[in-house]
Order: structure tokens, then sequence, then C-alpha cells
């Protein structure tokens, strides 16, 4: 009887109609992505955080790191001396049979160590052995006794495949272990013969982490004293910024930002369990409404009430099995697509385990996990429908009931709001305060992978979360609208010169209404208004609407407005800074900045070229000023300058162009060291006597002036532009790192690209500059191609969710429509009606949100951007919020129309005019 | 003297108790015996419909008692008033009330579906819609069928179980002429079978095929 009764109320009407249950469906779907982005945004951050903490096994006390770059293969070399259990990352990847370091497809751990005996290895003539575990083996396509060679901090180490053994300290994802004997017996390979053989660089390690053989290496200042000398007496190489740190210092640190994380995650997960809470009892709700006088019926008839309750319920389980079901299956190619598609650009970051994981089982497990919390979501959802399921009246069935689709009262939305508000604020607090405390930037500083993905993770929590918010705060906006629209509809009529229908109309509704008995008059259309809109035309529900409404447009509208002016002062960048016809760099992935330069032979060359008129060069070098590292960047400044290549927020002219010791600092470096023109600067190599003597001449330190504050986003960090003929006295053996080629302008261009493509050699990158500028802006794109992914899901999920609400206030003034129909409204009209009104309440909102969107722009661009990322961008009024406002319009308007247009037709021909 | 199907004693319905508002049904007392074709007549508000929803467990009195087949009913009480509905009552709504995602078919069946007797169902089903003259669109759906067709389907779901009495609520409202004759016959004959009929109705030609007529105004039995 159960599934007779069941089978032909509740699921046949899906099958004649199956509009509803595709509303249903996708409002399920959505809600499901939503869970399933926040589940693969924490466990991407949850599983790399517990990756990186988990290298640092608690026999290693102390772990040197590269501030800036590399730790030379020299510093490697003597650590082997003093010190043992050395554990250093790399990024491996393999390359017809070498395992290469660098960035590239697997991050990989080498650990180069003695801990399990040389006896045990190196005296049984074991001592080529390369170790690797069954996952790592796995993961690399190496099986066991395969000889491999790996390419590690400048020394090639040739070896054969064999087991981990047990007691080496078992250590998460993909781990190489070289004994130190192997390791030394390719100390004989320099990094020089192997960059020329294998015609690419190599990275050297991010950090080592190590144990003291010796007492007087246990302190940090026996650790840093035994430093200092392995980098003075490091012979001919770059000396690099190296800083020695506890690893208990470490761990605690890398805990905290995991808990932070986690708590972030945590919080989102919340959020989105809300919003989608929210969607699917709303869309259950709206399911009900359209069944009261089914139930009513069937109830009359016999039925229990218990029974419609358990009805409402197993038909919200089998729409929450179809909506997960269909989520998960397009959720996971998009996903993939898109990782797929970013990782050329940013690598690991975004590479999402759930999408390409390790672990098929894990990845099951997770989406399954989300399934099933999302079905569980949906019948929580339900279970508010089934309630009123039982407690629809009988009477329903023998008169109109009305029956209310705001399940939620609007101080509990009030509470939402405030809720979602303050934990976006902490959100957004997390993210630049912790960027601000690391000192790097996201997107560009890879060499700082917690504090990227805690920020870029962060950032995007933020926006999805803000732009998630507005989603799901619309429909309860559109459904506390329904008076103003009520009311608004007779306002309109007049309008649109339908006055005298519409005072009929409102005669015969008011006829029919007990309770407001006067009939109106031509002239009173408004009163008729206000009544209908419960007493007041604003009520503090329609303004309480507007404004979630506005605040939703104007979140989505600064984040464009960030992004918007992000591209425009990176176009505008290009544009002044990307002069000249060619641009000549270093091309080499991952390279250090020794490897990125080009020797002034080249310059010379490049000069010598046919249709070459000039060739500029940019020289930089990373160091320490007042505890700050800093980039000191050389060009032809005044050229530049007088080609209006920098754009100056403070200028002295004359101490520029007279005086070759002046400086050009960026905003950053004026807000970090607090820094002003006529400033003096005291250029601080970091190196201590060693680094001031430059051959056999000791090179005082010189003291440079500050001329001008230009606006720089190039680095994160603090810049500072000398002239290059001072650049050249304190650094004589640093190269360049680009060269710009002027060329003869009444030569082609393609000609001469071909010409010094041909002169250099296949690690230098020759690029015509307006397609590196285009480059530049494609690149930007795609690292943003997130954001606008989710720009477009909001604007999908907003359309569903407004179409269900107007679907449903629609339905819910039937009556109305009906008696308009009747008295002689075609259909067009009163769609146009409702369109109209909504498309009025729309652009309220929408230049509402421009205006409060702008100023949280604004806010955004010169108020958090610079404090947390230390770039200066300007603010530029993009053609999106315009574009944004107007879709929005736009979905509101059309939603209403088509929910109206439908809804009119089957008012009419299903149900009799006398049918309440 | 014999119990009446239905007993209405002293029934009171009052919607808002605002002291001023007077109730919609206000003491009204009633008996209905098997077989007989009540007809509830009186203008618009007068309490009609109120008095039998009452009757019809629909709805609840403020004060006074109601009994079905001697049975006292207890309102609130579930399982009483499901057991009553799916044995003992049939309804026939003005808007027709059928389920639109059920055939003509289905619709007549649900109630002995209900009853745990839907092996039998099917075909009890067809045979009464070949009584009540739409077997041809057994297989339809409401949106398919006329006024007429749609309420004669609802007169055979009202009496596929044997109720004991039909209640019908202007059965007659939404047909024309022609249409509402035949449901007032198949009414008519449903009486003559022993089943009580309670009618609510304006029109007075329905009236002439009552056995017993009832004026209502302003909540009380004139007449």
């Amino acid at each position: 009887m159960k599934i007779w009764i069941f089978y032909r109320i509740f699921i046949r009407r899906h099958i004649r109609s199956p509009l509803r249950a595709i509303l249903l469906t996708c409002a399920l779907s959505v809600a499901t992505s939503l869970w399933l982005a926040v589940a693969q945004v924490g466990f991407v951050g949850t599983q790399t955080f517990e990756e990186a903490v988990g290298i640092s096994p608690q026999k290693y006390t102390h772990q040197i790191t590269a501030v800036s770059g590399r730790i030379p293969p020299e510093v490697m070399e003597r650590c082997i001396g003093p010190l043992y259990n050395i554990a250093s990352f790399a990024a491996v990847r393999r390359e017809n049979g070498t395992l290469v370091s660098g960035i590239g497809e697997k991050t990989v751990r080498v650990i180069i160590t003695s801990s399990f005996g040389e006896e045990a290895v190196v005296g049984t003539g074991q001592d080529d052995q390369i170790f690797l575990s069954e996952e790592s083996r796995e993961q690399l396509g190496i099986g066991i006794g395969e000889r491999v060679s790996c390419l590690v901090s400048g020394r090639s180490l040739e070896g054969m495949v064999s087991v981990l053994p047990s007691d080496l300290p078992k250590v998460p994802g993909i781990t190489v272990v070289v004994p130190i004997s192997l390791y030394q017996k390719g100390l004989d390979t320099s990094a020089a013969a192997i960059r020329a053989s294998e015609g690419r660089t190599d990275n050297g390690f991010d950090s080592v982490f190590l144990s003291p053989a010796g007492a007087e290496y246990s302190t940090f200042a026996g650790l840093q004293q035994w430093l200092d000398q392995c980098v003075a007496e490091a012979p001919g190489e770059s000396l690099q910024s190296l800083r020695v740190e506890s690893t208990q210092e470490i761990d605690k640190r890398n805990s905290s930002l995991l808990s932070a994380y986690r708590t972030n995650i945590g919080i989102l997960a919340l959020m989105a369990l809300a919003v989608s809470t929210i969607l699917v009892a709303h869309a259950s709700q709206v399911s009900l409404l359209n069944m009261v006088r089914e139930i009513a019926i069937v109830r009359v008839l016999g039925v229990t009430a218990s029974f419609c309750s358990l009805c409402i319920l197993f038909e919200a389980a089998l729409l929450g099995i179809l909506g997960v079901a269909f989520a998960i299956t397009a959720s996971f190619p998009i996903t993939t697509y898109l990782v797929s598609y970013l990782s050329g650009t940013a690598y690991e970051m975004y590479q999402l385990p759930l999408a390409q994981s390790d672990s098929w089982v894990f990845t099951l497990l997770v989406y399954g996990g989300v399934g099933v919390v999302m079905i569980v979501t949906t019948l929580a959802g339900a279970t508010v429908s089934a309630f009123r399921a039982a407690a629809v009246p009988l009477s329903a069935a023998a008169k109109r009931e009305q029956t209310s689709g705001i399940f939620i009262s609007t101080k509990v939305v009030v509470a939402l709001v405030l809720l979602i508000s303050i934990t976006l604020t902490v959100l957004g607090w997390y993210a630049c305060n912790g960027l601000y405390r690391e000192g790097s930037a996201p997107l560009i500083n890879t060499q700082n992978h917690l504090t990227t993905i805690v920020v870029v993770g962060s950032a995007y929590g933020f926006v999805a979360a803000a732009l998630l918010f507005g989603l799901a705060i619309l429909p309860v906006a559109v459904l506390c609208i329904r008076p103003l629209l009520r009311g608004s509809v007779y306002r309109l009529s007049s309008f649109l010169r339908l006055h005298m229908m519409s005072r009929h109309i409102a005669e015969s509704i008011l006829l029919q209404n007990k309770h407001t008995t006067t009939p109106i008059d031509g002239n009173n259309s408004s009163e008729f208004a206000r009544r209908s809109s419960g007493g007041t035309i604003w009520p503090l529900s329609d303004l309480f609407s507007v404004v979630c409404a506005t605040l939703a447009v104007s979140l989505i509208v600064s984040i464009s407005l960030m992004v918007g002016s992000f591209r425009e002062t990176l176009d505008a960048w290009t544009t002044q800074r990307l002069q000249g016809d060619l641009f000549v760099s270093i091309n080499l992935e991952g390279a250090s900045d020794r490897e990125a330069q080009l020797p002034d032979t080249l310059r010379v060359k490049l000069l010598s070229l046919e249709g070459v008129k000039e060739v500029r060069n940019y020289r930089e070098i990373k160091l320490t000023s007042q505890g700050t590292q800093v980039v000191l960047g050389a060009t032809q400044v005044v050229n530049f300058f007088e080609e209006g290549a920098y754009r100056f927020t403070q200028l002295n002219r004359k101490l520029l162009q007279d005086s070759p010791r002046s400086m050009l600092i960026s905003e950053g470096a004026m807000r970090r060291l607090g820094l002003a023109v006529g400033d003096t600067v005291n250029i601080d190599t970091g190196r201590g006597e060693i680094s001031s003597r430059v051959g056999e001449m000791l090179v005082e330190p010189e003291d440079f002036t500050v001329a001008g504050i230009l606006r720089e986003y190039s680095t994160e960090l603090p810049l500072f532009i000398i002239f290059e003929e001072s650049f050249v006295k304190l650094f004589p053996n640093e190269g360049s790192k680009s060269f710009t080629v002027f060329s003869n302008p009444s030569l082609p261009i393609e000609p001469l690209h071909q010409r010094v493509i041909q002169e250099v050699d296949s690690t230098v990158a020759v690029r015509k500059s307006s397609e590196l500028r285009i480059y530049v802006l494609e690149m930007f794109d795609r690292t943003f191609l997130i954001t606008g992914a989710v720009r477009w899901i909001v604007f999908l999920l907003a359309g569903i969710g407004l179409l269900i609400a107007f679907l449903q206030h629609v339905w819910e003034e039937r009556r109305t429509i009906k008696v308009m129909r009747a008295l002689g409204y075609s259909r067009l009209q009163i769609a146009t009606l409702w369109g109209v009104h909504a498309c009025e309440t729309s652009i309220i909102a929408a230049f509402s949100g421009i205006v409060g969107g702008g100023i949280v722009g604004w806010g955004l661009v010169y108020l958090v951007n610079p404090a947390s990322f230390g770039w200066s961008l300007d603010f530029y009024l993009t053609s999106a919020p315009l574009i944004i406002s107007f879709l929005f319009i736009i979905a509101v308007s059309a939603s209403v129309f088509l929910a109206t247009w439908y809804m009119v037709k089957f008012v009419i021909d299903g149900v009799a005019i006398s049918d309440e | 003297m014999e119990q009446g199907v239905v007993e209405v004693n002293e029934i009171v319905r009052q919607y808002r108790d605002t002291g001023t508002e007077p109730p919609a049904v206000n003491g009204v007392s009633l008996s209905v015996e098997k077989g007989e074709f009540v007809g509830l007549s009186g203008p618009s508000g007068c309490g009609k419909s109120t008095l039998l929803n009452i009757i019809g467990l629909v709805d609840a009195p403020t004060r006074g008692r109601v009994f079905i087949c001697g049975e006292e009913i207890r309102y609130g009480d579930e399982a009483q008033a499901v057991a009553l509905r799916r044995h003992t009552i049939g309804y026939i709504f003005q808007q027709f009330n059928l389920i639109p995602t059920m055939t003509a078919l289905e619709n007549v069946m649900v109630p002995l579906v209900l009853n745990g007797r839907g092996a039998d169902a099917r075909q009890k089903a067809e045979l009464l819609l070949e009584k009540v003259g739409i077997a041809g669109k057994a297989l339809a759906y409401p949106s398919e069928l006329s006024g007429g067709e749609m309420q004669r389907v609802a007169c055979a779901r009202a009496v596929i179980h044997t109720p004991e009495f039909v209640i019908a609520d202007e059965p007659t409202g939404n047909l024309d002429s022609s249409s509402g004759k035949k449901v007032l016959e198949i009414l008519r004959e449903l009486a003559h079978g022993g089943t009580a009929v309670i009618m609510a109705t304006h029109s007075e030609s329905a009236l002439t095929y009552c056995t017993r007529i009832i004026k209502m105004r302003d909540g009380v039995m004139v007449s």
C-alpha cells in the first residue's frame, strides 16, 4: 500500500513534471559541490602541512634554511663532516632514468644519512644503493634493482634501487634515502659540469635538517660559527643568507599554522554546511508547498500524518542521492581539468590530492564522506518539511491554504549574517597577518610552501565564502521582498498604463477579502499597494532584503575590482617597464639567482648584431637591510626615468639626475623600512668582512640617498634601484638578470628576433616584449582562473536559487494571477509586471552594491593589499562591476519572468478559477 | 429510536474569539439516518461547509459532541479519525480534489488500497467507473477530464469502500446542469442503497433530490 501511494503521489509527479526535480537536484548538487570544494581545500592544505611538519623527526635538532635561493653544494658538503643525519627537501622529477632535482611533478624528500650504519651498507659492498620506500617506488615508477641516477644538490649519484631499511624513520610522501658514502662519491661532479652535460640547472636544497655530531655544534652560536666558517671558505660560489633554527621551534610554528589552518577550514566547513542546509531545506520547502493540497486530500482519504512525513523524508533521500551522485560525477572531471590547467602555472600548490590522488581509496572515502554528509544534510532539511507535512491542515483540501515559504525568521538571517561576517573577518585577518608575518607572497615566492598554501587557501576560502554567503542570502532576500512585490505590482501596472485594469483587479480581490472590504477608487491604487504589502510599502523586511542583496553584490563587486585592479596595474606596469623590442633572460625552471644570470659578454655580443640599436641590462641581488631582506636592482636609471618607465609617488628630480649615489625605492620599502625621500640608506651586503671584500680590494660600505619612491609590485620584498655603475662597483661578479634590446625602428623585429635566438644557447630565452606582455597577462588570467570560475559558479547558483524562490513566490500569488488573467491580462503582461518589478528591486541592490563594493574594493587595494602583500596596486574602476551588476539584474528579472511565465500557464490551465 | 449514522449535539465552531465575531456554527444539533439524503442550504457564510467539515473530521468543533455510528468522536485522536475516514466516511468536494498524478482508475482505487483491499480494488474501481459512465476514461489523468467527469470519478472514489455516509460539499457547484444532474442521480442512487448522504448546496434544483432539507443562516439551523 505504502509504495503504491508513495510512487503515485511523490515520484510520479517528478516523472510527469521533471522541472521541479531538476531544480531540486541542481540545488542539492550545488550544495554538494560546495562541500567538495571545502573538502578539497581542507585536505590539500592539511595533507601538505602534515607532510611538512612530519619531515622533522625528533632526532634532528636544527634546521638550516636558505632565506633566499638555495643552500649551496659547498655547505652541503661541509655538513657531512662534523654533522650527520642530514635530511633535506628537494623536488625531484624523473627524466630518462634520472631523478633530477628541481621544481617538477613530484615533491620528493632526499635524506642523506648515516643513521642506519655505514657498516651495514658501505661495509658490505652495498654502498651504491639508493633506498626508496614501496610507496616512493610506485609513485616514481621505479622497480627494485633498477639502476637510477639522482642529480641532487650538484651531485650526480648513481646507484641501485633497494628496499628502504626498516630501521630508518618513516616519513610520509616520496622519500629517497642516500647513504653519506654514496653522496660523498658524487662530490667530484661539479654543478657546472652537470649543467653543461645535461643542459639544465640544479636547485640545491631549500633547507637541511641536521643533528650536530659534537658538543661544540649543539648550540646556535656554535652552529652559526661553523656555518660562517663554511660560507667563508666556500670557493667561488655566491654567499647565501643562511638561517639556523631549532626544529622544535619550527615544529611549534608549523603546528600553530596547521592549527590555524584547520580552524579556518573547520569554520569554512560549518559555513558550507549552513549554506547547504539553507539551500536544501529551501528546496524541500518549495517541494512541500506544491504538495499541500495533495497531502490534505490523501489525509482526508485516510492516510496518516506520519506516513506523509515519511514520504517527504524518503523523497528527500532519493533526491539527495541523485543530487550527490550528479555533483560528484560532475565535479571530479571539472576539478581534474582545472588542476591540470593550472598546474602549468602554480605547480604543486594547486595539485589537489583528491583529484590526482595517490590513493584512490582515500579519494573515494572523502567523496563518499561528503556525499553521506550531504544526504544527511538533505534529510535534516527535509525533516523540517516532514514536520510541516504532518501539520498540514485537512481543510487545505477544501479551500485555499497559504503556506509560507520562509522557513527561517528574519532574526535567524540576521544572526547568520553576523556569524558569517565575523567569520570572514577572522579568516581575512588570518590570511593577511600570516602573510605579513612570514614576509612572503603567494604565487611568486614558491620557496615558502607552507605560507603560500595557508595564504592561498585562506584567500580563496575567503573569496569563496564571501561569494557563497552572497548566494545563500539571495533566495532568502528575495523571499523577504514578497510584500514589496505584491504592492509594487499595482504601482507598476499604473506605470504601464494598465491603471484601470489594475483597479478592477484590486476591487475584485478586495471584495473577496472579508477583512478589507473598503473599495478603492481609481486614484488610490497606492493605498491598495500599502494594504497588500501588509501595512507599509517599505517594511523592515523589505529594507533588510535589499541590504542583503546589496551586500551580496558588494562582495562580488569588491573582489572583482581588486582582481581587476591587479590586472590593470599589471598591464600598465608591463607597458611601462617592458620597453624595447626584445627581452632576454635565463630560461631555467627553478634556477637559483646565481644561475639565472647572464654574462656581460652576451651584452657585447648582442650589441654587435645588425639591427640592434641599444641593449640595456638589469642587475639584481638580494640583501639584508636593517634586518629585512631587500632586493637591490640596478639599471640605466636615468634613461628609464626619462622614458617614463617609473611611476613615482614622491620624487626629488634634481637629486636623481645629479647624484650617482641616489636611489629609488619601492612603496613597500618605504613602508617596511620607514624610509622617505632624502633619507640615507647604507647598503649592507650581509657578508661582514668577507662580504665587503671584492677580490683583493676592500670596498667600503656605501651610503645612498633616497631620491624617489616608486609604485612597484614586481616583488613583495622591499626594492632598491640604484645606478648600474654603483652596483658594479659593489658587486663586480654579479651578472645581469635580463637584457632589453632596442632595435633599429626602421627594421622589422622578427628577423632580429631570430638572429638573437641563434646567437644565444638553449638556456637563454629571447622573447618579444609585446609577446611577453601578453604572456604575463595570460599567466595572470590563468592564476586567477579559480576566481573567475567561482564567480560564474556563484551566478549559476544564484540563478537556481532565484528561480526556485520566485517559483514559490509566484505560486503563492496564484490567486492574484488567476484574477488578473480572468480580467484580461495576458500571460506576457503578467510575467512582464513581475519581471519589471524584480528588475526595479535588483537595480536598487545593484547600484547600491556597486557603491558598497567600490568602497570595499578601494580598501582592499589601498589598505589590505599594501599591508599584507607589499605590492603597490592602483585602483581601477573596471567594467567587471557593471557587467556583474547587469548580469545580476538580468538574472533576477529573467528568473522572475520565467517563473511567472511558467506559473501563469500552470495556474490557468491546471486549476480552475474557483479552485481555492 | 434507532441511533443515526451521524449524531450532532449542540456543536459550536468559533474561528476567532474576539468577542464580536459570531460563531460560524452556533449550537447545531442534527441526526442523519441510513439511506437519508440530507440537503444543507443557505447563503454563503451561513456555516454549511463548517458543519460538513466537523462531521467529516476535517475540522473540530469548539464545543459540542459528535457521534458517528454510535461512536463519540474524540477530536485529536488520529487513530480514530484515520479508521473512520478509511471505512465509514466518503468525501465529495466542489473542486473534485482528485490527485493529479493518478489516473481516474487509480484515484478511485485509493480508498480500497488504504483499507488493505488492494487485490480487488482495480476490478471494483472499473465497475464503478462503468457505473458512473466514464469507463472509457479510466486511464486518463484528471487534467484530461472535464469537470463533470472529474466529479463522477470523485463520486466513485467516495463510495468504493462502501462508507456509512457520504459528505458532498457543493458537488455540482463547478458543473454544468447536465453533469450536475448526473452526479445528483448517482448520489440519490447511493442513498437508495442505504448510504446516508449529506450534501451542502446553493442549488434549489439539487435540493429536489434530497429526502430532507435543512436551512441554515448565521450558523444556526432555521428549519
